[in-house]
């Protein structure tokens, strides 16, 4: 190979330079991008769960209940619950809740998989404003590997009156 | 000098656009480029993202994706990774701007520093729980490019990659399975270059000429002897960061892959040829007699065992039976305590158990050390099915996971019921138990080679330990692998 004269050697190592600070201020830029969602005690919101098993692999009856500052229950928003394990890559159990006759919202949830999980309720308000609180959970059991028939695939059926 | 036909056939570096791209000059540095920005993406989304593992870049792609990627590419093509590994980025960096430094320590020139950091990088796997935090994991992600930055400023040769870097070790050990090698194609060549640009490079900061005088076939099968210029000047590449001499080289091991040997030797005389997979596990002597580096590779086989007893409830138990019987709560202390016996004074035990009976059974004198290092590397294969087992499942579950965690981090919404749906079950448990059946018999049958070959006659009591003691940890694995695991942080911390 032929040696490229200096001069075009600094350019190209500037260039290569600019490309990389190029890119670092992309990314930096792209870490902006993500959706953020308010926690719900900044919104004066009292989000409770009530899982009908929450110890073991299996199927779940859950209840959610929202109130507002003044203990008043909010019946007119869309609520989405997401079940995540805390290792990274298995898969997420994700439910919509519809409100039933009690006031509170009710959900099939199917906990896959024994282990610690992180649940997530996602409150979309009439504003159109998104409040988001967690809960933590830990599972016995072993797991359930079948998810053909999880809640996820299917979110349109799961909620319950 | 032409390649001879065998090699011409089997020498990657000749394919069309492939071979070209790998011997480019910058060809590597456009493999680590991208790979340097993606571990930037980890990193910003590991501090700026959700700390929730499943939706964070930082743990998804390096606990998920690139685990279950390494073990395919080691199995199926080479050691990729070390290729186009990011940290050689602050690696080349160093360099550059370090004065000549001195050489690494003569008495960390072995594998005992690498055994030390795989232990210390799985340790904290499981303390600090990294595969849940993508914050701790973009922290490591930046102790590595500090570390290999550091190591190579300091150092002439490039001790991070040799000695320390625990994903490095890693790759080392198991590209001895892979189907390609570094080889030079004449070795009469190499004998007569008077360079060694292989592995003192072709880089000076001025242009030196010499001639170097090589030997040439002639047409008619006849030598002889041709004069040929060489030079070295600015534009040269660095020799090999290892310090590995080609001509020399029987194994992938410590070979990361760079191909400087081969952008820098002057006479075109190094292959990257294909081969068949785990060849060099057969070969006599493959490493040297040290006990470090028979260690090293059982030590490993053991750490995928216990890496994966991690993942199922009897750790849990065995902790609380521990925490019990000692009175300790400490979890730093007690998971200290399991992996130094199990990573540590189990295989070291087990394994000058095995050397020992071996030297009764046969009533031969060898010392332990050669007959260690004789069956060390017959743990290769049952080694690489363990973590195969392990981090297949984990890439698996959830092959696609890393689409909507992309979206996420784009800011758009991701679509996790289109992309988490799981391989099934049974395929998984499939390709889990063809990881470890395949990876047992091809144990046995180096295992049983080297008795053979060791022992003559005896051969076979010879074998006889060890093949008890690869039988011992497959069953292991077997029932680790059929036991409902478990994805959960220490049972002590509640």
């Amino acid at each position: 190979m032929r040696p490229l004269p200096n001069q075009q050697q600094k350019a190209i190592n500037e260039m290569k330079l600019r490309l990389y600070f190029g890119f670092i201020l992309l990314f930096t830029l792209l870490v902006g991008c993500r959706q953020q969602a308010t926690p719900a005690a900044d919104q004066n919101l009292d989000v409770q769960l009530e899982f009908s098993n929450s110890d073991a692999v299996g199927e779940s009856n859950l209840a959610i209940t929202i109130t507002d500052a003044q203990g008043q229950s909010i019946t007119d928003a869309q609520v989405e619950v997401r079940g995540d394990m805390t290792h990274a890559g298995m898969t997420p159990v994700i439910v919509t809740a519809q409100i039933g006759d009690d006031g509170r919202y009710h959900a099939a949830f199917e906990w896959t998989m024994g282990g610690d999980w992180i649940v997530t309720v996602s409150v979309r308000l009439a504003d159109g404003s998104l409040v988001e609180q967690t809960f933590d959970y830990s599972i016995a059991g072993a797991m359930n590997m079948d998810m053909s028939d999880s809640p996820m695939t299917t979110p349109e059926a799961t909620a319950e009156e | 000098m032409a390649q001879p036909k065998s090699f011409r056939a089997r020498n990657i570096l000749t394919l069309p656009l492939l071979g070209a791209f790998l011997r480019w000059r910058w060809g590597r540095a456009v493999l680590q480029s991208i790979f340097f920005l993606l571990a930037l993406l980890l990193i910003i989304d590991g501090f700026t993202g959700p700390q929730l593992a499943p939706r964070n870049l930082a743990t998804v792609a390096p606990w998920v994706h690139y685990r279950g990627l390494i073990v395919l590419v080691l199995l199926l093509m080479g050691n990729l990774f070390c290729m186009a590994c990011p940290f050689h980025l602050s690696r080349s960096l160093a360099k550059r701007l370090s004065k000549r430094g001195r050489r690494f320590p003569r008495h960390l020139r072995n594998k005992w520093l690498s055994i030390a950091a795989l232990f210390t990088i799985f340790f904290l796997y499981e303390w600090l729980d990294l595969w849940a935090s993508p914050l701790l994991t973009a922290w490591v992600i930046i102790a590595y490019i500090a570390a290999s930055f550091v190591l190579d400023a300091i150092f002439t040769e490039s001790p991070f990659c040799k000695y320390v870097c625990p994903l490095g070790a890693f790759n080392f050990a198991y590209s001895t399975l892979s189907p390609t090698q570094i080889q030079v194609m004449n070795p009469q060549i190499c004998a007569h270059c008077q360079g060694k640009e292989c592995v003192n490079g072709s880089w000076s900061p001025q242009r030196l000429v010499r001639t170097d005088t090589i030997p040439v076939q002639t047409p008619d099968g006849g030598l002889t002897y041709e004069a040929r210029q060489v030079e070295q000047g600015p534009q040269g590449v660095l020799g090999c960061p290892t310090t590995l001499y080609p001509p020399q080289l029987r194994s992938n091991m410590d070979c990361i892959l760079c191909l400087d040997c081969v952008r820098a030797c002057p006479h075109q005389n190094i292959a990257l040829i294909a081969r068949p997979p785990a060849s060099e596990l057969f070969r006599p002597h493959l490493w040297l007699k040290r006990w470090d580096m028979a260690l090293f590779v059982i030590i490993l086989s053991f750490m995928g065992l216990m890496n994966a007893f991690g993942m199922v409830p009897p750790v849990y138990a065995l902790q609380e039976q521990l925490a019990q019987t000692f009175a300790i709560r400490s979890e730093f202390i007690l998971l200290a305590l399991i992996f130094l016996a199990g990573n540590i004074v189990l295989p070291i035990s087990l394994t000058l158990s095995a050397a020992y009976l071996t030297r009764i059974f046969t009533r031969q004198k060898h010392p332990l050390r050669h007959i260690v290092a004789a069956f060390a590397p017959a743990f290769v294969p049952l080694g690489f099915g363990i973590w195969f087992a392990h981090y297949a499942f984990h890439f698996l579950i959830t092959p696609l996971s890393i689409v909507p965690v992309l979206q996420e981090f784009l800011g758009q919404s991701g679509e996790w019921a289109r992309f988490s749906t799981p391989v099934n079950a049974d395929i998984i448990s499939f390709i889990q138990a063809l990881a470890l059946l395949g990876g047992f018999a091809l144990s046995l049958l180096i295992a049983q080679q080297t008795a053979l070959r060791l022992f003559k006659r005896q051969g076979m009591l010879g074998f006889l330990p060890w093949a008890l003691l690869l039988l011992v940890m497959m069953g292991f694995a077997f029932a680790i692998f059929t036991m409902p695991m478990e994805m959960r942080g220490s049972a002590l911390m509640g």
